[in-house]
């Protein structure tokens, strides 16, 4: 195994739910299922209030080539289209269904036919209409990533099982209970792709899924399963073709590029069932855990689905609950309600109690450099920090803040606790910003 | 979620490593080494104090380092006024001016031993201590300049510049004169080896610093024996450990990047030898150091260009 540098090693805490088969959580009152859950273009609504919908149905077309499509996660009535809390932090718009409790589907009326015969672009199709994107919490648009660049061959399909972040356990819980069908969306997207092998990475610790995994794959020899170094964030895209293929390649370009595609493995679930059932994506895994919910566990939730109404299922809140996460402590978002509505890339929700939070104040950096060994983007990370904080973000740009993955190391290391995740991404998306106003200045 | 090792546990894992050191101190030098410690952190915490009080900012666990360091460079029977005044300047001019903790361009404990070493350079190279033998030591006694006995005017490095070499068993111990903390190789190695284990001090610092003036001292004895003393007697004697396991890796005062650190770590140890070895002065870390602490931010911006230039290429 080759590693990629950087990276540490923070306490995982899985335990509290790695047992924890999945089950369905109960089907809520009230769905609110935003435009935007995805990188990407919002989706375009194309329904109205009013209107009676079937579960799966299609309520919001994809508004762009980098978009994703949304469907009615319940069947019931759009009571109201407009911006409602979204887990991204400002209000986004979202469409609101009450469910009428039926939970009627839609009826299916496109033939799949022999999954055996479907072509590459029938089965890009498949999943472009099912509305399906990353499920590891990046939520790109699948469809997206299926599509190379002219002259690029795919030669290797990396199907990520590593799930590195603390307290998730939803990666491993599909690993464990649905091995046949996550090497056969695996299957469908090496199809897509014309990818000539697929390689499953999976952290040493996991070995029940290492296990699962290798049975399911047994029979195909252009599938290995690998595992790989304990160590977050091997999860992430860049760091996990490193590990697997010993190549480093730039965050400015798409691993498309280079003839990888990485996908999720509840992502490729997610593809199984869009291609062979011609199921759309309206519920996923989410794994809640954390000391501040009294049950954890592993739910299967409709999309739209509150926190709020997702917590008391995993026995309410304890009173002291001090900070909501959607996915993981370390690239997880804080919520600042439980009102927010479980999307596509919610892959946990974390619930800390309020003597685990700790609100520490940023004192001066002391330049111990901890932040720049464990940056795994080999960024110098101090001087970036420094720079963001005062406002000088010519100065990031030219350190390369914008190849940083966001994925937190620099943060935990700090002893000076400095919100240094916080400056790269304030850093990025100031950079973002001044580069669309030249855009928008040079196309007058 | 965050590392448990913050600034605090940084500085008290610092202040853990120098125990050996001030256990030495003691051992061979008595008492009154006590009494320099809680001088210097009395002044130098009230200095802190005030620029805490005067900025609204809390008191920063920085001073608990630079309070003990300071007392540990200086001769063991320096006046305690002296050590006042030094430990004050260095606060005040070697941190506090430039923004407290963090902002600092120099180690502050060495700005103040800088400051006293121009200022009283009578006294600063002559209140040495003749270490006590014996299973206690001057454990029990209290030394100061006024006890003439026990006063001795030249530290092992002096002594070699008249060519008279002292015993490196001695040496490694720590039975020899010289500033408090630094008598004992032993007592420095085994605090500065914590140090490394903990992550708190950077390897590279250490081992360049040491390194790079054991290489280069062994080469010019070896071409010159007679203007440059033996490497390895060299590296036990004076304060070259002390400085490389506890000053030069002040990561305050040194480079970020791995690059700069090698850099920055030659820079001490090659400075050390040429100050020692070819001028009058006696010693040399110090102002090899201060050296190297000048050139930290320029080595940083070399480093990160190169490493930028590399980014740039490869992607």
């Amino acid at each position: 195994m080759t590693a990629f540098k950087g990276g540490l090693h923070p306490p995982y805490y899985k335990e509290a739910t790695r047992e924890r088969e999945i089950r369905p959580a109960a089907l809520p009152k009230l769905v609110r299922l935003p435009l935007q859950q995805h990188i990407g273009a919002p989706a375009k609504s194309v329904v109205e209030v009013g209107q009676h919908v079937k579960r799966g149905q299609l309520i919001a077309e994809a508004g762009g080539y980098v978009s994703a499509a949304v469907h009615a996660s319940v069947s019931g009535k759009v009571t109201a289209i407009r911006p409602l809390p979204h887990p991204f932090g400002s209000k986004l718009p979202a469409i609101e269904i009450e469910s009428d409790t039926w939970d009627t589907p839609l009826e299916e009326t496109v033939s799949i036919g022999d999954v055996e015969s479907l072509t590459p672009d029938q089965i890009i199709e498949a999943v472009h209409r099912a509305g399906i994107v990353g499920m590891g919490g990046a939520a790109f648009p699948t469809h997206v990533k299926l599509k190379p660049p002219k002259g690029v061959t795919i030669h290797t399909l990396i199907l990520n099982g590593a799930e590195c972040e603390p307290y998730l356990t939803c990666d491993f819980r599909v690993m464990i209970e649905r091995p046949d069908d996550v090497v056969a969306g695996a299957r469908l997207l090496q199809k897509a792709v014309s990818a000539k092998r697929i390689v499953i990475g999976i952290e040493a610790n996991k070995e029940e899924a290492i296990e699962t995994m290798s049975e399911a794959a047994g029979d195909f020899s252009d599938i290995a399963v690998e595992s790989v170094e304990v160590k977050y964030p091997q999860g992430s895209e860049l760091q996990l073709i490193k590990a697997l293929a010993g190549i480093e390649l730039p965050k400015s370009k798409l691993p498309l590029e280079a003839g990888f595609v990485v996908q999720n493995v509840v992502t490729a679930l997610a593809v199984f069932e869009a291609v062979t059932k011609g199921k759309p994506l309206y519920e996923r895994v989410v794994t809640v855990s954390g000391d501040g919910v009294k049950e954890p566990g592993n739910f299967l939730v409709r999309l739209g689905t509150s926190f709020g109404e997702l917590l008391e299922q995993a026995g309410a809140v304890a009173e002291d609950a001090a900070k909501v996460i959607m996915g993981g402590p370390m690239m997880g978002l804080a919520q600042h309600t439980y009102e927010v509505p479980v999307i596509k890339g919610t892959s946990g929700i974390v619930v800390f109690r309020e003597e685990e939070v700790e609100i520490a104040e940023a004192l001066a950096c002391i330049r111990c450099a901890r932040c720049e060994t464990r940056c795994p983007a080999g960024l110098a990370t101090a001087r970036i920090g420094l720079a963001a904080e005062f406002g000088k973000f010519e100065i990031a740009e030219a350190l390369k803040v914008m190849e940083c993955i966001e994925c937190g190391c620099c943060s935990y290391v700090c002893p000076s606790k400095r919100p240094m995740t916080h400056y790269m991404k304030a850093a990025k998306a100031e950079i973002m910003r001044k580069r669309q106003r030249e855009k928008a200045a040079s196309g007058e | 979620m965050r590392d448990p090792l913050d600034v605090k546990r940084f500085m008290f894992t610092v202040v853990v490593a120098l125990l050996p050191c001030v256990a030495a101190a003691l051992h061979f030098f008595g008492l009154r080494v006590l009494v320099m410690i809680l001088v210097s952190y009395a002044v130098g915490g009230t200095v802190e104090v005030l620029f805490a009080i005067v900025r609204k900012e809390e008191i920063n666990e920085g001073f608990l380092v630079t309070g003990l360091l300071f007392p540990l460079i200086l001769p063991p029977a320096l006046p305690l006024w002296m050590v006042a005044v030094g430990v004050a300047f260095g606060v005040i001019v070697g941190k506090e001016l430039f923004g407290g903790t963090g902002r600092n361009l120099f180690n502050p404990a060495l700005v103040g031993r800088c400051f006293l070493a121009i200022g009283y350079p009578v006294a600063m190279s002559s209140n040495w201590i003749q270490p006590g033998g014996g299973l206690l030591g001057r454990l029990t006694e209290y030394v100061d300049a006024s006890h003439l006995d026990a006063i001795i005017s030249a530290t092992p490095l002096a002594a070699a510049k008249q060519g008279t070499f002292a015993d490196v068993s001695d040496l490694f111990w720590g039975n020899v004169s010289g500033s408090v903390g630094e008598t004992s190789a032993f007592a420095v190695l085994l605090g500065g080896l914590f140090l490394i284990l903990t992550h708190v001090a950077n390897w590279r610092t250490v081992l360049g610093t040491i390194g790079s003036f054991a290489a280069l001292g062994g080469v010019l004895h070896h071409v010159a024996p007679d203007t440059f003393g033996p490497a390895g007697w060299h590296l036990l004697a004076g304060g070259l450990l002390f400085g490389a396991f506890f000053m030069a890796t002040d990561p305050v005062t040194s480079p970020i990047t791995n690059g700069g650190k090698w850099a920055y770590a030659v820079i001490i140890g090659v400075a050390t030898v040429l100050i020692r070895n070819l001028t009058p002065c006696v010693e040399g870390v110090m102002f090899a150091i201060l050296l190297g602490n000048i050139a930290a931010p320029v080595l940083d911006e070399v480093a990160i260009r190169f490493r930028l230039r590399r980014l740039r290429n490869e992607r």
